[in-house]
């Protein structure tokens, strides 16, 4: 702890961004080529009857998985030609906005000392606890 | 997927990953030198010891303020830039981390994850709120559980 706080700051900087890189890139290009092949469209054939229970039509598996798979801006992409109501885009909002990016940032957590299935329990669990929630309470 | 193909492919999946690293880089590497300045200059100690009272309703340490808040508001990566190098360093727990997990991995980078929704017809402070709600009320109910049963690896440092 010698050097001065910008040399450490730096060194630190990049120490850190190696951690995560390591994390990120390698994740990044498995679900690139997963996304290329037809087993992201057939978890969203198994997703659709699971989504009647958060009040949402089947055809909101895709751009879900897209967002869990890959990132929000993906699962933007697909969703705005679905053209959903305000309730229905409030509950795919909150389930994505809770759980997206799930490779690459579970990846992350995991470099912070913890473990996968806390990660992907806690958001998924959250996601869908607060999508029937809203379902529940939102009375049109 | 033919030979060039696939090369293409990895290339654009190595250019995309890559340009995800380098916009961690762009973040983490500056937030490290402020860090360290404020580290240099005490300034953590004081606000660790203010802001303890707050942050020691969820089980956390004074010192897991300024991880919490970089997450929540800059984005996971940035936060657990933060969180790595301190845990590293002995300032924060095993549970700190767990705790911290909690929170930020359903709750963080507020603003952006938030915003993106809004062409949509979302209302921001309705999603954020209920986000925000939800992830506050599972980090406390964690916290209590862990508090009262206190698995003893969760309060040693993480091994690295």
């Amino acid at each position: 702890m010698t050097a001065s706080p910008l040399a450490r700051g730096l060194r630190k900087g990049l120490e850190t961004t190696w951690i995560l890189a390591k994390a990120v890139v390698p994740t990044y290009i498995v679900v690139y080529f997963l996304a290329k092949t037809p087993v992201l469209g057939m978890i969203s054939r198994l997703a659709t009857p699971l989504l009647a229970v958060v009040g949402l039509p089947g055809e909101a598996a895709l751009p879900l998985v897209l967002g869990m798979f890959l990132n929000l801006y993906s699962a933007i992409g697909a969703l705005a030609p679905l053209n959903l109501g305000a309730k229905e885009a409030t509950i795919v909002a909150v389930i994505l906005s809770t759980a997206h990016n799930l490779p690459v940032e579970t990846a992350v957590t995991r470099q912070m000392g913890v473990s996968v299935w806390f990660s992907l329990v806690v958001r998924l669990g959250l996601a869908v606890v607060l999508a029937m929630i809203v379902h529940l309470v939102w009375r049109v | 997927m033919g030979w060039t193909g696939f090369v293409t492919a990895l290339w654009e999946a190595l250019t995309e990953a890559g340009t995800t690293v380098l916009a961690i880089a762009v973040i983490v590497i500056p937030l490290m030198v402020v860090v360290e300045f404020l580290k240099e200059w005490r300034v953590f100690d004081w606000l660790s010891a203010r802001l303890t009272p707050g942050t020691g309703r969820l089980g956390l340490s004074g010192n897991a303020a300024f991880p919490l808040a970089a997450g929540a508001m800059l984005g996971l990566s940035y936060g657990s830039g933060l969180i790595i190098d301190s845990t590293r360093e002995g300032r924060l727990t095993r549970r700190d981390a767990y705790v911290l997990t909690a929170l930020l991995a359903p709750c963080h980078a507020i603003f952006e994850d938030t915003l993106v929704f809004v062409p949509l017809g979302v209302n921001p402070f309705l999603l954020l709120g209920i986000r925000a709600a939800g992830a506050l009320a599972l980090t406390v109910v964690l916290a209590r559980v862990w508090q009262s049963s206190a698995p003893e690896p969760l309060n040693s440092s993480v091994r690295r």
